[in-house]
């Protein structure tokens, strides 16, 4: 016998140590029934016998189950054999890159009724040391000591370093198949007020739900319900070990220079609408890099499928889900570099890095208080003057009113809008006698071409209203998303 | 400094040079929209409305140039959304959900126009919920005869694909129009 667990089993009260074995639990449960924590649970721990042997067997014996194969708290779990190895598989099927795991475990649900039906077999035998009603007070948790007894042989197996933080998570799913039949009793005493989960963890309840049952029923009417101790147990539970990896974030800016390419792919009745995509453009290039599940392309605001997106470019991430590999920095320069490469040259890419979780709160801030700048090619319906250009660069912080533009207005609500467009600076456009370079800088939100051409007078002022005769825009483009972006 | 100008050379080459602009920029009511148009309607000769599509589907109604009301040689005096039990202009519609919105007959009526001689009630021309009227034109209805394909717009439809089906059947697209009207100018 290990010394570590020599001296652990020494400090242990006899009685009812041997209550615990005898009634069926295996060495680890009974340890953790008396709050024995730690490394002691990797290490080699005798069976019931052996212990009992040592201790001394004692007296009354009405059923003796400590030579059962099966533990009747934890139904085998913690006497898994090959763990390392079937989670080693498990991964290796999926080719994951890592650097550290964190472990994850599931057990049955009927595991919290057979934990309190040996709680309250032990605390009939010995109600001066076990005084409370709640097990989970007290004992230590299944899924805790899983951890501890499998952490070291997978960490041995894998060759990598368990840690709570970590982003790659290994998940350990025990099942058993009577589970759902055992909990029956429970949903029944209860009269069936617990809300049906869709899709649970073994089609009946979950643990949560259990555990709130559990908690409202006194031992006494438990014990009615349910043997204690717990009943023989034939099977051991089953093993499904998975793997997953947080998603990863990539993050730049991107331009836009055609007129024809959407954000995000745009179908209307199974007709594809434009040339292509921003997203697909981009995520084509970084999807397969990764091996990953799917990724989801998010960007801070966007533009019509003809406005262009010029100057520092707009800022976008895209959350990578479940990559297999990890990348380096150097690698993503190298995917920057194919993107802008492409012969079409209708996106650029700047910036490209990996970030953490903080992109939420950078992609988040200030989306109302952001400014933006446009370039727009205006037409007037008589020639563009001097006194024009004056009269829009002398508007500073102008309040329009904007009516919900008709175009959008199918899916947006009916209101009127109140917003800012902060300055104007107009340019002469190539000896045109009617057209004019419009730069302006707008408050988040503002339809710039409705402002332009005023929407049949829904936004007013408009510049057609401001110069007095009709205006219309040709194109649009953003030529600036000032945003503090990573 | 000189980067500021070089940029700024680079935007301007990302314009179109004159020539290359075309004369007439397209409205765009022009471009948005398709164009169609009722004739006499409400069984009145030359009662004629435009109903202006969006790719949406949302209609926006209006008097269309050769309409009585636009050629008679007296002004509009007033346009009067209170066709009766309640006043169109009343009607609110609230979120994306369009909650409330009062749901019109083609053959409802939307305001009333009315000259120094004459009245002319307008019509919706579709089955749809009616999202908006153009208040401006109770305070300025001379926006009716001087915008007419634009401002001057009567009120905003929106019609489930059904009932567009339905009316497009009897409208007129802007060339049979052309053909019909133009061929008393």
């Amino acid at each position: 016998m290990e010394a570590l667990f020599r001296e652990a089993l020494l400090a242990l009260p006899p009685a009812p140590l041997r209550d615990l074995l005898r009634a069926g639990a295996c060495s680890l449960c009974a340890m953790r029934f008396l709050s024995v924590r730690g490394r002691v649970y990797s290490q080699s721990v005798p069976a019931p016998p052996t212990i009992l042997a040592e201790i001394g067997n004692g007296d009354g014996l009405e059923s003796d189950r400590s030579s059962a194969s099966c533990c009747t708290v934890c139904q085998g779990i913690l006497q898994s054999a090959g763990v390392g190895l079937a989670v080693l598989e498990a991964i290796q099927k999926e080719g994951h890159e890592f650097c550290d795991f964190s472990l994850e475990v599931t057990v049955p649900s009927a595991t919290l009724v057979r934990e309190r039906s040996l709680w309250c077999y032990l605390r009939k035998e010995h109600p001066e040391d076990f005084k409370a009603e709640d097990p989970n007070e007290c004992i230590v948790s299944l899924k805790e000591a899983v951890k501890w007894t499998f952490g070291p042989q997978i960490e041995a197996a894998l060759g990598k370093v368990m840690d709570k933080n970590s982003n790659f998570h290994i998940s350990l799913v025990f099942k058993h198949a009577n589970s759902s039949s055992e909990i029956q009793f429970l949903s029944d005493l209860s009269g069936g007020d617990s809300k049906r989960k869709r899709g649970p963890v073994e089609a009946g309840e979950s643990i949560a739900a259990v555990q709130r049952s559990l908690a409202s029923i006194s031992s006494d009417a438990f014990a009615r319900h349910y043997p204690c101790p717990p009943p023989q147990s034939d099977t051991p539970c089953e093993l499904v070990s998975s793997c997953r990896k947080d998603a990863i974030f990539v993050v730049g800016r991107y331009l836009k220079y055609s007129r024809s390419i959407s954000q995000s792919p745009w179908t209307i009745q199974e007709d594809r609408i434009g040339d292509g995509s921003v997203q697909e453009i981009i995520g084509d290039v970084i999807f397969p890099h990764f091996k990953a599940d799917s990724y989801k392309f998010h960007a801070a605001g966007r533009e019509d499928i003809d406005v262009r997106m010029l100057g520092s470019g707009r800022p976008f991430l895209l959350e990578i889900l479940n990559a297999r590999t990890c990348s380096k920095q150097e690698e993503l320069l190298k995917l920057e570099h194919a993107i802008n490469s492409n012969k079409d040259g209708w996106v650029k890419v700047k910036g490209l890095k990996e970030a953490g979780n903080e992109v939420w709160t950078v992609m988040r801030q200030g989306e109302a208080d952001k400014q933006k700048e446009y370039t727009a090619v205006v037409w007037l319906s008589r020639p563009v003057t001097e006194a024009d250009f004056t009269t829009l660069s002398n508007s500073k912080e102008l309040e329009i009113q904007q009516k919900t533009p008709v175009r959008v207005l199918h899916r947006r609500s009916p209101l009127v809008r109140p917003r800012i467009i902060h300055w104007m600076r107009c340019e002469a456009l190539h000896d045109s006698s009617c057209y004019f370079l419009l730069h302006l800088c707008t408050q988040a939100g503002t339809y710039v071409k409705e402002f332009v051409h005023g929407d049949l007078g829904r936004t007013y002022p408009n510049v057609g209203s401001l110069l007095d005769c009709d205006a219309e825009i040709l194109c649009l483009d953003v030529t600036n998303v000032k945003m503090d972006f990573l | 400094m000189e980067d500021k100008e070089e940029e700024n050379a680079a935007v301007l080459a990302l314009y179109p040079r004159a020539h290359e602009l075309p004369a007439r920029a397209p409205p765009a009511h022009e471009t948005n929209f398709t164009h169609y148009f009722a004739l006499d309607v409400g069984g009145k000769e030359f009662h004629d409305q435009y109903l202006y599509r969006h790719g949406n589907g949302l209609c926006v109604v209006g008097l269309a140039p050769s309409h009585l009301a636009l050629r008679s040689p007296s002004k509009i005096k007033i346009v009067d959304y209170d066709v009766g039990k309640k006043s169109r202009a009343d009607m609110k519609a609230s979120g994306r959900r369009k909650k409330d919105a009062q749901v019109l007959e083609e053959n409802s009526s939307l305001c009333k126009v009315s000259s120094e001689d004459a009245e002319f009630l307008v019509r919706c021309c579709i089955r749809g919920q009616l999202l908006e009227v153009n208040e401006r034109l109770t305070s300025d209805p001379s926006l009716l005869s001087r915008k007419v394909p634009s401002q001057g717009y009567i009120a905003i439809l929106m019609p489930k694909p059904e009932a567009w089906k339905k009316a497009e059947k009897s409208l007129l697209t802007r060339e049979q129009y052309k053909q019909q009207r133009m061929q008393q100018e």
